[in-house]
């Protein structure tokens, strides 16, 4: 081990390049950090930090206490975050296999410009959409039913709630996760194609072995961020149509803190929550990259 | 026991005033504040402007004028207010008017006031985020709206705010003759501890309206009012038409069945659903009556009249299905009533009227529930500066001049020949007025709504109609100038688990039997601890 | 003074470059293979369906925006044909000149912030790419977190304010300048470099910002372009902080302004007690102006941007 004297006048550069990005993240994150503490406050915004009375764990009652419309908010939560894992992290992966496979350039380029095209739409509008194609009284029904045909119905279903917004976030983002996949395999080294294809390996043999194993170690660190987030899912997105089915099958844990926080002006609440939430995603980002370490990736950072 | 109104007071015109006042006898200074909220404190003195005599009268008490034209010659301007300039902080409905250097429609705002008036504003949606960290930050602007009620609402006031009460209760608010007509039951909403906070933002007290297409129930030969429950759900029946994508109602009206059923209260949000008698109070939705307005609802929904899509769309688009004939009803605020006549141009025939709520059985009496008193009330920063307090009640009172006066006009159209023209005696803003006039001086302070909807006589006497109507039945909120610290701060938690387990029973997730539990879970946790505060404050 | 290995890959990448086809002619590289039919053919139903599935609505979008009332009032919302089109929806929102204004705002902030995020992000994830520095790993868990805990609005509004960044531009930039998520998928593509590359310029004599420069960058093209259009999106699209840290309305970004016709729900000039004498044009026409006006600038700078996410082909040429 080399001192420490050493080790600055090696790596003094590097400090300094870390200083700007160091600084903005210590003053504009760690130090408003510190208002955390009202999620142990009555807090209120005329009486400040300094003067809003603690109250404890109060904030966190419904979450110690296991109040049945939180736990049904957690619930909601934790399968969304599963859905969405399962069925929509991968799209973006195979839409970036599928252009980058594409030979035509221009029509690579075409197709890649138009599928983003709906990340910038805002959700109310995404959702006005939706409901305007495909509500009960929408576009498709209203022909199906001038036809003759039988009539379908998404919205208002509660056992379709959860599948209805995985549809909506893959429509909207999955063109536009996908840039990210497409740098990775920017670096796919072509050398190494060239020779699987001197060896005679087949398309899906090349993809296996040499394309997913270049861009995997970009997967492994996204699906561990994505983890990290487990506990916010489209909180706009599900606010804006949760009063179609009702809590029940509408409430998630960033709609519960809205609805029981926010819209009370009950700070602490909000910022206890958050806290937690906080915790959870520190436990499972630190979990998942001990797991990725374990299977022989990097991961977020090494070893 | 009746299953009626028995255990209100409905207060219509020219019954012997009881307990609660009638709240729209808002404005006509007879023995005021009979629920004993404003104790101590004596609410300013009301005492109307008028410019110009209307054209439909104010009458019955809490009715709004109605103006076919406006009145030519205007009264003269007042004196400007000299002094330092003023910032506030307010919030907006429209969008942002172009900055003082491009906005000639403010620049002569400032030269007739004779105070400069520097305003910050966000959207409405934004407004509660943008007042608390302004608070938190601790160095507030000259003034500020304060839309809604804050937690621990008496104490965020007396250290943030200046206590206006000796410049404004009784009869020293004469000495600003425009705030002096403000409606009293707007003024108590400014009451907090007995002490005057602000000046308030009035609102028409008609409240919210179950708009109806006048012109489509006439084509199908449909009354304007049914009188009985099963008169109104045989004319949704009429109107539906699912084939051919027509349905009555873009929502549930839920307002209209609970008041059928001889409750008020506004649903969800639980705003004005205590009832008191004899110093008791009840939350209505532990009554029977609400019990059957649940069960009413259910068949209502079940019937097939509101549109498949009901739920969850925003109320542009229930209003765009009005609009389209898709449906034949919309509800809305009051307030928006002459901005479906902007949008209806192309449709051929438009009417648009305010229908009552029926009585189950087609006999006894209405009843209504009442808009808000305000949209929100204007506060002075904290100072101990009581020129500096008078100049600015001098700039609200200016805010406040009257309908057909020559401020008026300054406030609402701006400079004649710049940012508007006359349609004969009508003011029409130009394309460039259109915008520089959405500059929110008018959520800062303004006057008594009235009806006015030039070239439109029509609307203006379908308006006054439904005032002279409407406003008779309204049954008071007996909570009107109390605080309850609950309500203000753990209720609103619960009462989104209330409005939770409604909208599950309204969808049918739910069976009705679902509301007893919630209604009493509300009122064990919350509910019981409001009723005591009302009732202590009530009984002062 | 230039260093071996920087000089060697430079021309190299040129070389790569110049091999890669540009046009939309289709040569098709070697190790790209025999594609085959099926391959081509489920190919193309995929983004030819993903494409439609996305044109259609954008199609209503457009429609819409230039839609008569009439057309409007009749549809009860979208439309899909006009045979009477007008502006009037982007005159209203465009008379005033206040959106004009705001677009150049945004414009402004867009720029600066994201040159500025760009060197913050880039230096900072050049020195998080090298495990076994002095005080990698605080440093890097230290981001690693920022991205877990979310500061609440009161307690940034008092930082802000307490730095004297209210009411100033800075303070849409400075809170943002740098994203954790940013940082570690940057520092990611960095370390995929090979060590060697870095290793021998060292040896040459390169100092570590000659490195970053010199090799690193070049390299990185693709990522960098990709970071860089997240930072842009995101400044373009920020309105909350502007709502909470602007005083003044005429120093409103674009979002913010536009904002105000949309989430205020009333068509513009309801409250106008004059609006019923003038046509207004409907609601959701000035809402899907709205929309066309603020997606589009960034619609016609994306395909300058996405011609760099191919690029950094080279490192496999270098390593071969």
């Amino acid at each position: 081990m080399r001192s420490l004297r050493d080790r600055w006048r090696r790596d003094r550069v590097l400090l300094l390049l870390a200083l700007p990005g160091v600084t903005a993240l210590l003053l504009f994150h760690y130090l408003p950090l510190g208002g955390h503490i009202i999620a142990f406050q009555d807090f209120q915004p005329f009486l400040g930090v300094w003067h809003s009375p603690y109250v404890g764990f109060d904030n966190f009652e419904p979450v110690f206490t296991g109040d049945p419309v939180f736990l049904n908010a957690l619930v909601n939560t934790v399968i969304i975050t599963l859905i969405q894992v399962i069925f929509v992290f991968p799209l973006p992966i195979c839409l970036a296999l599928i252009l980058n496979a594409t030979i035509s350039e221009r029509l690579k380029r075409l197709a890649q410009s138009i599928l983003y095209m709906p990340h910038f739409l805002s959700w109310v509008i995404v959702v006005a959409l939706f409901q305007q194609m495909f509500g009960n009284g929408g576009m498709l029904n209203a022909w199906l039913r001038s036809a003759d045909l039988a009539t379908f119905q998404i919205i208002g279903v509660p056992e379709l709630f959860k599948l209805m917004i995985t549809s909506q976030v893959i429509w909207k983002d999955t063109g536009w996760s996908t840039i990210i996949f497409l740098a990775a395999l920017s670096r796919v080294d072509p050398a190494q194609m060239e020779a699987a294809v001197v060896d005679g390996a087949s398309a899906a043999r090349r993809l296996w072995h040499v394309t997913l194993p270049a861009i995997r170690p970009v997967i492994v660190l996204l699906l561990i961020l994505r983890l990290g987030d487990s506990l916010s899912v489209g909180f706009e997105q599900i606010i804006l149509q949760q009063a179609q089915v009702g809590a029940g099958a509408g409430e998630v844990l960033d709609t519960y803190v809205y609805n029981h926080g926010i819209v009370g002006g009950d700070w602490g609440t909000a910022a206890a929550v958050g806290l937690i939430k906080g915790i959870v995603g520190v436990a499972l980002v630190l979990g998942a990259n001990r797991l990725a370490h374990a299977l022989g990736e990097q991961g977020v950072y090494a070893k | 026991m009746a299953p009626t109104f028995s255990r209100r007071h409905v207060l219509a015109l020219g019954a012997a005033a009881g307990l609660a006042p009638l709240l729209g006898a808002c404005g006509d200074g007879g023995p005021s504040a009979p629920n004993g909220s404003s104790g101590p404190v004596k609410p300013p003195t009301y005492k109307p402007v008028t410019v110009a005599e209307p054209d439909l009268a104010a009458k019955p008490a809490g009715v709004s004028p109605g103006y076919f034209t406006y009145p030519s010659g205007a009264g003269a301007a007042a004196q400007p207010v000299q002094g330092a300039p003023v910032t506030a902080l307010t919030y907006t409905y429209d969008p942002i008017a172009p900055a003082l250097d491009a906005n000639p429609y403010w620049q002569n705002l400032n030269r007739q006031i004779g105070t400069e008036l520097k305003i910050t504003y966000v959207a409405s949606a934004d407004y509660k985020s943008k007042v608390a960290t302004t608070i938190a930050g601790g160095d507030l602007p000259d003034i500020v709206a304060i839309q809604g009620v804050f937690q621990q609402m008496p104490a965020m006031l007396k250290a943030t705010f200046t206590d206006l009460t000796e410049y404004l209760s009784g009869d020293a608010v004469l000495a600003y003759p425009n705030l002096a007509a403000l409606p009293t039951d707007a003024w108590r909403a400014t009451i907090y501890d007995q002490r005057i906070w602000g000046v308030p933002v009035p609102r028409a007290r008609i409240g919210t309206v179950l708009y109806t297409r006048a012109d489509l129930l006439a084509k199908a030969g449909l009354s304007l009012q049914p009188e009985s429950w099963d008169e109104f759900k045989e004319m949704a029946r009429a109107l539906t038409d699912e084939r051919a994508g027509r349905w009555a109602f873009g929502q549930i009206p839920f307002t209209t069945i609970l008041e059928m059923n001889g409750i008020t209260g506004n649903w969800p949000g639980g705003a004005g659903v205590w009832q008191a008698e004899g110093g008791v109070f009840t939350h209505s939705g532990t009554t029977p009556q609400f019990m059957q307005a649940l069960a009413d609802t259910v068949e209502l929904v079940k019937s097939g009249v509101i549109h498949p899509d009901h739920a969850g769309v925003p109320n542009t688009k229930r209003n765009a299905w009005m609009l389209a004939g898709t449906t034949a009803f919309t509800i809305g605020g009051y307030a928006g009533w002459g901005k479906f006549y902007g949008q209806a141009k192309d449709v051929p025939g438009f009417r648009l009227t305010g229908m009552l709520s029926p009585t189950r059985d087609g006999k006894g009496q209405r009843v209504r529930t009442p808009g808000p008193t305000l949209s929100s009330f204007t506060a002075i920063a904290k100072t101990g500066d009581a020129d500096r307090i008078k100049q600015i009640l001098k700039v609200l009172d200016w805010l406040c001049s009257p309908f057909g006066s020559s401020e008026y006009l300054a406030l609402r159209y701006g400079v004649e020949g710049e940012t508007f023209t006359r349609d004969g005696s009508d003011p029409v803003l130009t394309e460039a007025g259109r915008s520089q006039v959405f500059l929110p001086v008018r959520y800062i302070a303004e006057a008594s709504p009235v009806i006015y909807e030039p070239g439109n006589r029509q609307a203006v006497k379908d308006q006054h109609d439904h005032q002279v109507a409407g406003v008779p039945l309204a049954v008071a909120d007996p909570t009107l100038g109390l605080y309850s610290e609950t309500a203000a701060s753990k209720a609103a938690s619960e009462q989104q688990e209330l409005d939770a387990v409604l909208l599950e029973i309204q969808l049918g997730n739910k069976p009705v039997s679902a509301w007893q539990p919630a209604i009493k879970k509300f009122m064990d946790r919350v509910g019981n601890k409001i009723k005591a505060e009302y009732e202590e404050q009530a009984g002062d | 003074m230039t260093s071996r290995p920087a000089a060697a890959a430079a021309p190299v990448a040129r070389r790569a470059a110049r091999t890669r086809p540009r046009s939309g002619r289709g040569e098709r590289p070697v190790w790209m293979g025999e594609p085959s039919k099926l391959g081509v053919g489920a190919r193309g139903l995929v983004l030819g369906l993903g494409c439609l599935a996305v044109l259609v609505p954008f199609w209503a979008v457009l429609v819409t925006s230039i839609a008569s009332p009439e057309e409007v009032n009749k549809a009860g919302g979208f439309v899909l044909w006009s045979n009477e089109p007008t502006l009037d929806a982007y005159r209203a929102v465009l008379s005033g000149g206040i959106v004009t204004r705001a677009l150049l705002v945004s414009a402004g902030i867009t720029v600066v912030g994201t040159a500025l995020s760009l060197v913050a992000t880039i230096a900072l994830a050049y020195a998080l790419s090298r495990p076994g520095s002095l005080l990698h790993k605080p440093v890097l868990l230290m981001t690693l977190f920022t991205l877990l805990f979310n500061p609440g609005i009161i307690p940034m509004y008092l930082t802000v304010k307490q730095l004297g960044l209210l009411d100033s531009y800075w303070a849409l930039i400075l809170p943002v300048l740098v994203n954790a998520f940013n940082v570690i998928v940057m520092r990611a593509f960095f370390q995929e470099i090979p060590r060697e590359l870095r290793e021998s310029a060292h040896i040459d004599g390169a100092g570590e910002l000659r490195i970053l420069l010199r090799i690193v960058l070049p390299l990185s093209k693709a990522v960098v372009s990709v970071i860089g259009l997240f930072y842009a999106v995101a400044y373009w699209n920020a309105f909350f902080s502007a709502m909470l840290y602007l005083q003044s309305p005429e120093k409103w970004p674009l979002q913010l302004v536009l904002r105000t016709y949309v989430v205020n729900n009333t068509p513009i000039g309801a409250d106008q007690l004059s609006s019923s004498l003038e046509n207004l044009p409907p609601q959701i026409s000035v809402q899907m102006a709205i929309l066309v006006i603020s997606v589009l600038p960034i619609l016609l700078i994306y395909p300058f941007i996405q011609k760099h996410f191919a690029k950094g082909l080279m490192v496999g040429a270098v390593k071969g």
